[in-house]
């Protein structure tokens, strides 16, 4: 699904991604994790496309597209979703009148007809009751006003309702307390299918107790030092990432 | 005042009264109606004391009038229109007291009539003048006010052109059930026409009515014409009047809208201006408080693109004390299109305990767009509590990127953020239907708007 090949990325002059290799596949869930500054976040912008970045070598191939060639909103009309470490309040914008945009925008890049009012409405609701959000949360204005904890399942219920074949979850349990992040998770895994891929991206180990990863990536200034399975993320949480540091500066030393 | 003249405006003014004598010499027998005579009194002032304004008038300084002055503008000709071509310009659903103008003449056959039942006046001022009645000691007042006293020479103007405007009353008392619509449709052809719709509203004694104006164009007639409109309206006593502007006419359009208000104690007066269309558009807006404990509430939307020119000028005079007045006035404008707001409110000496508020925000969204936006605050009591702002911004980048990275195109990201930022107004028209139209016409405007318009986001 997924295909980055030595990605190099800078932001203002300053590189960040060093050369990221990385493959997803259908039905997987990868974590990736790291220090502050590693290029976790720098990594989820870059494969939602976000504008500043500077791609200066590498490739991105998604659905055998490159994926470097197509605009944020054609990114996201081809099915990727990029959950936001800090989402976005949109004053006048209802968060129901918001998703009725996106779905019948990604509805119509599909050759699929609007959903009619009902429809829309009922289908709305039915994800909002998987993400646990309260109906009056759907006639408030998008993220005003709203909890971390409920920004981030607003979050959810986005990808819920635009169903894509690849998440990027960006830091999507800071700040959550623990029952929030059971439901963010829950989220997940009632998304999660043969045909659609996952990348968590998290500073902690404890989000992976509920969504369980296929593959867990250490980045490090800008690469992937090391993976493994769900054991490495365990042992991060034991160890913290010191080892890991060591283990390249050892590397390099030779 | 006599204006200043200028070699633009004098060719101007020479070609109005050349028009009057044309329109006179038609006129045959009915050269002797009171009606007449104030417009000939009306003519005669423009010919002799008064001027169109030029941009070294205070109250003009950022529009000028010259290009508007250029046609050689001729009365509007008698058109035929059926019923169906009305219909799209109606607001569907919802029930209401229907009254035609087509080219600023009142249409009888067009309009219900219905709202005689309800012991509605609506009557043609010009009929009415001809015998002793409440249309007649009305608007021979207002008439002959326009054509002898009033600075604002179009006033003076549309008194000397007007024809088959229309004098409405509403009883004391009576809470109206459904919205006075009053439907304004240019429909012209081959010359530029000068259209002159007039209207004198009287609201009675603790009366409730809802009117809405609009005005747009039936045919996409690429030639100018000028719509130059007057609207009285009198609050009597305890009167709530809600007073919709709907302006969307055709691209070739000059648009002056000429409404005077006044309200007596207690009354309270909602205005909602909507200017999508026109090429050069004017409000002059004011509402003269001429008794205590009134509310007066002034709400606008603009939205100018290409060259549209949109100027909102508002006048509240605070005359008496414990008076409210609130002014909310957002627009975007693009392109190389141009806004100006002007509010001024006077508060005189013996207006104590007023409170007057004022605000105007705009988003300029390219580079050759301008806005110009001038509160204008002349307090003489001492115990008022006034404030006024002005903002000037663009769209939150931020959130243009969380609406594309949800798959909205950057232009329909645009139109939703644009449409976000009316909304404060939008959800203050407090009648559903034309809350929704309002809405649908805006994003209509918005999207058809080319992706280039929004060039300071990139």
């Amino acid at each position: 699904m997924l295909i980055i090949k030595n990605l190099h990325a800078a932001i203002e002059g300053k590189k960040i991604l060093n050369g990221i290799n990385l493959q997803v596949k259908a039905g997987e869930v990868h974590a990736i994790m790291g220090p502050n500054g590693s290029g976790k976040s720098t990594l989820a912008h870059v494969l939602a496309g976000r504008e500043g970045y500077e791609i200066t070598e590498g490739s991105v191939t998604y659905m055998g597209k490159d994926l470097l060639e197509l605009s944020v909103d054609e990114r996201a009309r081809e099915g990727i979703f990029q959950a936001f470490q800090y989402p976005i309040e949109i004053p006048g914008v209802s968060t129901a009148n918001f998703l009725k945009h996106t779905i019948n925008a990604v509805r119509k890049h599909q050759g699929k007809t609007d959903l009619s009012a009902t429809e829309m409405l009922k289908y709305i609701k039915e994800k909002a009751k998987m993400v646990e959000m309260e109906e009056g949360f759907l006639s408030r204005s998008l993220n005003q006003g709203f909890s971390g904890g409920e920004k981030k399942r607003n979050e959810i219920l986005q990808m819920a309702v635009l169903d894509p074949n690849l998440a990027v979850l960006d830091e999507t349990d800071s700040g959550l307390d623990i029952d929030a992040l059971k439901i963010v998770a829950n989220g997940v895994n009632q998304l999660k299918r043969k045909d659609n891929a996952f990348i968590v991206i998290t500073h902690y180990q404890r989000l992976l107790d509920y969504i369980i990863p296929d593959f867990v990536h250490v980045l490090y200034n800008g690469q992937i030092v090391k993976s493994g399975d769900k054991n490495l993320a365990l042992k991060l949480e034991e160890k913290g990432y010191d080892w890991i540091k060591e283990e390249i500066s050892t590397l390099t030393t030779f | 005042m006599a204006t200043l003249n200028t070699p633009d405006n004098n060719n101007g003014r020479e070609k109005f009264i050349e028009l009057f004598q044309q329109y006179e010499n038609g006129l045959n027998g009915q050269k002797n109606y009171t009606g007449h005579t104030i417009q000939k009194k009306a003519i005669q002032r423009l010919s002799n004391d008064i001027n169109f304004p030029t941009r070294r008038n205070e109250d003009w300084k950022y529009t000028s009038v010259a290009g508007l002055l250029q046609p050689p503008y001729q009365q509007p000709k008698s058109v035929e229109i059926a019923a169906a071509d009305i219909k799209p310009f109606l607001f569907e659903g919802l029930d209401v007291y229907l009254l035609v103008f087509v080219n600023g003449k009142y249409n009888k056959a067009l309009s219900s009539n219905d709202a005689l039942l309800k012991n509605i006046t609506v009557q043609e001022i010009a009929a009415g003048l001809q015998e002793d009645g409440l249309t007649k000691a009305t608007a021979s007042v207002y008439l002959n006010k326009w054509a002898s006293e009033t600075n604002n020479s179009f006033m003076v103007l549309n008194t000397a052109f007007a024809q088959n405007g229309i004098f409405i009353n509403v009883p004391d008392g009576l809470v109206i059930d459904r919205p006075i619509h009053i439907l304004n449709i240019a429909f012209t052809k081959d010359e530029p026409a000068v259209i002159s719709p007039q209207k004198i509203i009287v609201a009675g004694a603790n009366s409730k009515v809802t009117v809405i104006e609009t005005y747009q164009q039936l045919t996409d007639s690429q030639q100018t014409y000028f719509t130059n409109t007057v609207t009285q309206l009198l609050l009597k006593q305890n009167a709530i009047v809600d007073h919709y502007k709907i302006q969307d006419e055709g691209s070739h359009a000059f648009f002056i809208n000429n409404t005077e208000v006044e309200q007596m104690r207690d009354s309270t007066y909602n205005s909602y201006v909507v200017d999508l269309g026109g090429k050069l558009v004017r409000n002059n807006l004011s509402s003269i408080l001429k008794d205590s404990g009134t509310n007066t509430n002034l709400y606008g939307i603009y939205v100018g693109t290409n060259k549209q020119h949109i100027d909102n000028q508002t006048f509240i005079d605070h005359a008496y004390p414990n008076c409210n007045s609130n002014e909310l006035y957002k627009g975007i404008i693009t392109d190389n299109a141009k806004g100006v707001f002007n509010g001024k409110i006077i508060v005189r000496k013996d207006a104590q305990k007023t409170n007057a508020f004022q605000k105007n925000h705009s988003l300029v969204l390219s580079k050759n767009a301008s806005m110009n936006s001038k509160p204008q605050l002349e307090i003489f009591a001492d115990d008022v509590k006034c404030s006024h702002g002005a903002t000037i911004g663009q769209l939150n980048e931020d959130a243009l990127y969380y609406m594309r990275s949800r798959g909205l195109s950057k232009k329909e990201a645009v139109s939703v953020l644009k449409q976000a930022f009316l909304t404060e107004i939008t959800d203050l028209l407090t009648i559903d239907i034309v809350s929704k139209k309002v809405e649908q016409m805006l994003i209509d405007k918005f999207m058809q708007l080319p992706d280039t318009t929004n060039e300071l986001l990139n």
